[in-house]
């Protein structure tokens, strides 16, 4: 399998005040064209910072992110599903999907079925015409979700999207998102605290934990269709929170 | 049965009582009666007052003399040439320095010295220089309303811009419009317009106080005529004008919140 998008040995460091606070080291990552992976590790450990590195939104301070994606037109190659989905309120549901499209040099008629695909992939073609107000919380997370194929990614990176969500919401929006990878066959990279929904939704799990942020371990899951509970996931996850459990250890150590 | 909104939006029903019957919208204007009434009162007991304030029944004749003098028409004409060239001067200067320093931590730096030292000072306080630099001209007027309403947008602007979700900037870069205008266009400005527009709204009001002051020298409008009628002892006359101010700014107000329900129809 083709790799699409590598860190190289990055590190992160940014200035709070006087002092310089090292969010993330030496991390590597390798993501293959088409793969699910999930990105799991406390609250607070760099998870998204990764991710805005990843997306060229920060540049690292030490090692290397290469994109092997080529340019295309009409497309941008990542996209990012943001954890409250940040909508912007002043737009309608379509021209919040047409945000990324707006600079890309679409006719109007193909950026409208730009629009009504990327809806359709999520469900919402009947919210169309509604502001993001007068929408669920889960309907307003499938809007940034369209928001983001709309641009037709070749690697999407979701921002702990779900965290927000109700049980319920959120386990019917990770079934639609798994609908949704198969259809398009995008490379997902999901950041998540939540073990249980890495092991559900992901083909690898990179564990990132510590300050500052190290890559812990990856784990493979099962193979598909992936089932929420049984004695193999409760095993991956006790391995996973082990793993967990070592880094805290480590920083209580390192103290 | 009446239903009743809490302060919190909840509903519940409650027995009506006098207040449900008679509506606040009849309350308001038997408020006006009971007001006008009172006034034309005191002002007939007190015959030693009669100079100093006119009696409500003197009102219509005297603005119906005023009209078909022409003076009102041309009064009336004076001052909104006055207070649209100075609103709309004074709100585009205020609103584009309060976005551009709200944007750019650069502006906003070099800007907020100088704006400490000419915030403080009113329109009115303009005035020497107004007539200097331009005459007792409708110009004069306009630069002086324009300076009192810049502020009132400059801050409005600012503080709105300033306001913005910072995550919205992010969603901008995300999507390829991370550069200065696209920040500006698809996020900035959006975002900012209630704020914008609640700082044009008090500026329309504060202009109309202005449209007087700046008139008080000499230039012809709402205002002299005011201080021609007031020399004059014509007292009824002054409420005249004091009530055509009040027609005007519930004219301009009211087709504001028309325009703002179209510019904003998605906070609603």
């Amino acid at each position: 399998m083709a790799i699409i998008a590598e860190l190289l040995g990055v590190g992160l460091a940014l200035a709070s005040g006087a002092q310089r606070v090292q969010i993330l080291d030496k991390c590597d990552v390798r993501l293959e064209r088409g793969e699910f992976v999930a990105l799991v590790g406390p609250s607070g450990a760099g998870k998204s910072s990764l991710l805005r590195v990843l997306m060229g939104l920060v540049k690292p301070s030490e090692g290397e992110v290469r994109i092997d994606l080529p340019r295309e037109r009409g497309r941008r190659n990542i996209a990012l599903v943001f954890q409250d989905a940040k909508l912007l309120p002043w737009r309608r549901v379509e021209s919040n999907v047409a945000l990324g499209l707006e600079g890309l040099g679409l006719t109007s008629l193909e950026r409208r079925s730009r629009i009504a695909a990327a809806l359709d992939l999520v469900n919402l073609t009947a919210q169309i015409d509604r502001w993001p107000h007068q929408l669920s919380g889960g309907q307003r997370q499938r809007v940034g979700l369209a928001r983001a194929l709309a641009v037709e990614p070749e690697l999407l990176l979701m921002d702990e999207p779900f965290g927000a969500l109700d049980a319920i919401t959120r386990s019917s929006l990770q079934d639609e998102l798994l609908t949704v990878w198969r259809r398009t066959n995008k490379t997902i990279l999901f950041v998540t605290h939540d073990i249980d929904e890495a092991i559900y939704l992901a083909d690898r799990i990179i564990v990132l934990s510590g300050t500052p942020a190290r890559i812990r371990g990856a784990f493979q899951t099962a193979k598909r269709p992936h089932v929420r509970s049984n004695q193999d996931t409760f095993r991956l996850a006790e391995e996973i929170r082990a793993k967990l459990g070592e880094s805290s250890q480590l920083i209580e150590f390192e103290i | 049965m009446t239903m009743v909104k809490d302060f919190t939006g909840a509903t519940f029903w409650r027995r009506s009582t006098l207040f449900d019957v008679l509506q606040p919208r009849s309350l308001a204007v038997l408020g006006v009666f009971i007001f006008i009434g009172g006034w034309e009162c005191a002002a007939r007991l007190n015959s030693s007052a009669a100079a100093l304030i006119p009696t409500p029944s003197q009102i219509p004749a005297a603005w119906a003399g005023e009209i078909r003098g022409g003076f009102w028409i041309a009064a009336v004409e004076s001052s909104l040439s006055h207070y649209i060239l100075g609103v709309a001067i004074g709100s585009f200067l205020g609103v584009a320095a309060g976005v551009i320093a709200g944007v750019s931590a650069w502006c906003d730096a070099i800007l907020s010295g100088v704006v400490r030292v000419l915030r403080p000072i009113p329109g009115l306080a303009w005035t020497p220089f107004a007539i200097l630099w331009f005459g007792l001209t409708s110009t004069a007027a306009a630069f002086i309303i324009a300076i009192a309403v810049f502020w009132i947008n400059f801050f409005a602007a600012l503080s709105a811009v300033q306001a913005i979700d910072r995550d919205l900037m992010e969603v901008a870069r995300a999507f390829g419009h991370g550069g200065f205008v696209g920040r500006l266009t698809k996020i900035a400005l959006p975002a900012a317009t209630p704020g914008i527009l609640a700082g044009f709204r008090t500026g329309l009001g504060q202009a109309w106080m202005s449209v007087v002051a700046a008139e008080l020298f000499g230039v012809p409008g709402i205002g002299a005529r005011m201080m021609q009628a007031a020399s004059l002892l014509a007292t009824d006359l002054v409420v005249v004008y004091m009530l055509t101010m009040a027609l005007l700014y519930s004219v301009t107000d009211i087709a504001f919140l028309a325009a703002r329900r179209r510019l904003i129809a998605w906070q609603l």
